[in-house]
């Protein structure tokens, strides 16, 4: 009997094609932001009305979007007239970095500043697989419980950014926004949060200008 | 639910390794899934339970560690055993505490003959 050691990340070949996409994604000067959230609080509307704000700016957006079945999302963001690819993983519950790469090229990326990855629906899975992002964006809605934070801590430890989805909600429900940010900030001190509305478009100007500012820093880097 | 997923790079991991050394049959593997890897223990044994028939892996025994995770207060500088991710520092009460291990998801070794 012999003894092996290992000392092997799991996830190590996930990891070696996300570092090659991250590369690829510098190469193209694509800021990549990975977004993930449970279902239904709100990412493909919120791409819906970020994306013409950065198209205002004259930023140009692809997007690929996760979905464990239809193509419902890619034919919304595709009135938009952005390029977009949905992504359909047949029951998993997650995106890897290799479903990633094969349906990029699908994607004009030299032609692109701006790329969103619509993870599936889920706030425990997709938080374990890097998909050569520069930030994951977390987004919770005020129906949902405003102890996500603590209740997911993987996910919410490893966002850039947390959107707090449907504020134009918050008087008829429960959600504390203080409370949730507490609990944020509490795993991720240096985590971004902006409260929106989808509906009345409070807090859409923040987070774009946000975005648009990680996009600028990520641009500055790669030019050195 | 990604623990299939695990289990079926944790296969490839230990036959990719078998594939370069002469011996023919995994007896074991040791893992270690931190407690706050998002993994869970037993639906990881359940998982590669199912996926390591019909590979080297068939015969393996599964020992699965979950060790607790630990960190380090960014205000006091001391370190801190983590029940859960979201802890005050026992000693200052800062919230500042760094998560320093507790999220890997290793195969540590194995024993093969």
């Amino acid at each position: 009997m012999d003894r092996i050691d290992l000392q092997k990340k799991i996830l190590s070949r996930n990891d070696e094609i996300a570092a090659a996409l991250a590369e690829r994604f510098r190469r193209h000067n694509n800021y990549v932001m990975n977004m993930i959230s449970s279902p239904g609080s709100g990412k493909t509307t919120l791409l819906e009305k970020l994306i013409p704000m950065f198209q205002a700016r004259h930023l140009r957006v692809g997007v690929l979007e996760g979905d464990v079945q239809t193509e419902n999302d890619a034919r919304r963001i595709a009135r938009l007239d952005v390029p977009v690819r949905q992504i359909i993983t047949c029951g998993s519950c997650h995106l890897d970095a290799q479903m990633i790469e094969e349906h990029l090229d699908a994607l004009p990326l030299p032609e692109l500043e701006l790329l969103f990855i619509e993870n599936v629906g889920n706030l425990v899975c997709p938080s374990t697989y890097l998909l050569g992002e520069d930030d994951k964006m977390v987004v919770l809605s005020t129906a949902e419980g405003d102890d996500k934070p603590i209740k997911y801590p993987a996910v919410f430890r490893r966002a850039a950014v947390m959107v707090v989805n449907k504020i134009d909600l918050m008087e008829l429900t429960d959600f504390d926004l203080d409370q949730a940010v507490h609990y944020a900030r509490g795993i991720k001190p240096d985590v971004a949060v902006f409260p929106v509305s989808c509906r009345s478009g409070e807090g859409l100007d923040a987070l774009c200008r946000w975005i648009v500012g990680r996009y600028e820093e990520k641009s500055q880097r790669v030019r050195k | 639910m990604h623990e299939v997923s695990i289990a079926q790079n944790i296969v490839e991991i230990v036959t990719e390794t078998l594939r370069q050394h002469p011996a023919s049959v995994v007896r074991s593997v040791r893992i270690s899934a931190g407690r706050l890897s998002g993994v869970d223990g037993e639906a990881l044994r359940f998982a590669l339970d199912v996926v390591k028939d019909g590979t080297v892996l068939a015969d393996a025994d599964f020992e699965i560690e979950c060790p607790p995770a630990a960190g380090v207060c960014q205000n006091c500088g001391r370190e801190v055993e983590m029940a859960d991710i979201f802890v005050l520092c026992p000693h200052c009460g800062s919230t500042a505490v760094q998560l320093t291990s507790g999220d890997q998801l290793q195969i540590l070794d194995m024993e093969v003959e």
